[in-house]
């Protein structure tokens, strides 16, 4: 697991969508798992989970109509109760417009994890949890790490990245410290 | 094809949730739809073949042509189309996912105002082109439209050109006798469609079926060639 940390305006988001492949880069390349993310978005797709900083959920589904396609979207979706993972389980006839941020939050986590993905992309998925919200979602990412899946995850809470992360990669000025 | 059914099963799930978009895209055509029968139940001026040619370009403006673009226009401000692409679905799955509700709504609009017409010795040869001619070209050019649409609100602004050339185009061929319109004219969308009604009803001197046809296709395969280079997926600022 690798935190990218950095305050607001270093460049950790831009960084997440080139890697994401929602921008395409202005100079160099990019490999994701081997593949340039923006010409193979769509394969990656398959391997990659995605917490984008923009939600980006459709808000007049249910969460457990959000989950439901998310899940038949992908090939190889994952089981288990996934909306219990990140405690939504009493929310899942609610819409998602109803949801507060940190729960609109942790449903972003729960569909990134619908595709058993390889690799984590994680654009700050802890902002606006409270406390228990936030080490239950850190404890659902060191399960997913321990059983092999990578994750890059950005943070602007230097504390949490040190507590958790194997490698943390400082950003400031677009660039890496 | 899976992920296109998918999406358009949530699609039709939020439009039943969403009053004011169900009353837009409905509602208010199936009234104006309504109120042309009406008067030409009236009047009888324009004849049942024209009177159901501007009750269906109503519907394809308003329902498939405006209720389209600002479906895509929302879904791109909440950033869905932007998560979708990273959903593995391809654009294209997910373009026409989002304008299928737009589209079937058109087509079932369209079979309940026909009930109120006699459809007894109409040719279906030029009237199910026309239909679903229609309705792909009014698709075709909201995903176009869209790419200029910052907002879903600023859909009635944006549409307007578009939908004016729809509803003039069919009220210029309702004013013309049916055998004094030209190819010219039947390059606006709303002309052909009215002109193919025409000949489904078997006005007396209408033709032009064919042309009529390939103008429409030509629109919608231009419309999306356009669309596909200038849409744009992220958020508009």
């Amino acid at each position: 697991m690798v935190a990218l940390v950095g305050v607001n305006g270093a460049g950790k988001t831009t960084t997440m969508e080139l890697l994401i492949g929602h921008r395409r880069p202005a100079g160099g390349t990019i490999r994701v798992l081997g593949r340039d993310p923006y010409a193979e978005r769509r394969r990656l797709a398959t391997e990659v989970g995605v917490v984008p900083q923009d939600s980006g959920l459709a808000p007049d589904l249910t969460v457990a109509q959000t989950l439901r396609l998310w899940l038949r979207l992908h090939r190889r979706p994952v089981g288990g109760d996934l909306l219990g993972a990140v405690g939504l389980e009493h929310r899942a006839g609610m819409r998602v417009r109803q949801l507060s941020g940190g729960e609109r939050r942790r449903l972003d986590l729960a569909v990134a994890l619908c595709g058993r993905p390889r690799l984590l992309l994680l654009d700050e998925p802890t902002s606006g949890l409270d406390p228990d919200a936030r080490a239950r979602t850190w404890k659902l990412l060191r399960e997913h790490r321990d059983a092999g899946t990578s994750i890059l995850v950005s943070t602007h809470y230097p504390e949490e990245a040190a507590g958790l992360a194997d490698r943390i990669v400082v950003m400031d000025g677009g660039a890496l410290r | 094809m899976r992920a296109w059914l998918l999406i358009a099963g949530a699609e039709f799930t939020m439009l039943r949730r969403s009053a004011f978009t169900l009353s837009m895209g409905a509602v208010l055509p199936l009234a104006l739809g309504g109120l042309i029968l009406l008067a030409e139940a009236d009047t009888g001026r324009a004849g049942p073949g024209t009177a159901a040619g501007l009750l269906l370009v109503t519907l394809v403006t308003l329902t498939a042509y405006v209720s389209g673009t600002t479906t895509l226009a929302s879904r791109r401000q909440q950033n869905v189309l932007r998560r979708l692409r990273g959903s593995g679905a391809s654009d294209a799955a997910i373009l026409t996912a989002v304008l299928t509700p737009p589209a079937v709504l058109t087509l079932a609009q369209a079979l309940l105002l026909s009930v109120a017409l006699d459809l007894r010795g109409i040719r279906p040869g030029p009237l199910l082109p026309a239909v679903l001619a229609g309705v792909v070209t009014a698709c075709a050019l909201a995903a176009l439209t869209a790419a200029f649409t910052s907002a879903p609100e600023l859909a009635q602004l944006t549409t307007t050109p578009i939908a004016l050339a729809f509803l003039g185009g069919a009220l210029w061929v309702a004013r013309t006798p049916p055998a004094g319109v030209d190819r010219a004219m039947l390059l606006l969308p709303g002309a052909a469609i009215t002109q193919l009604t025409r000949i489904a009803w078997r006005v007396p001197g209408a033709d032009g079926s064919p042309v009529a046809v390939a103008l429409l296709l030509v629109t919608a395969v231009a419309a999306v060639a356009a669309a596909t280079r200038v849409f744009v997926w992220d958020p508009r600022r």
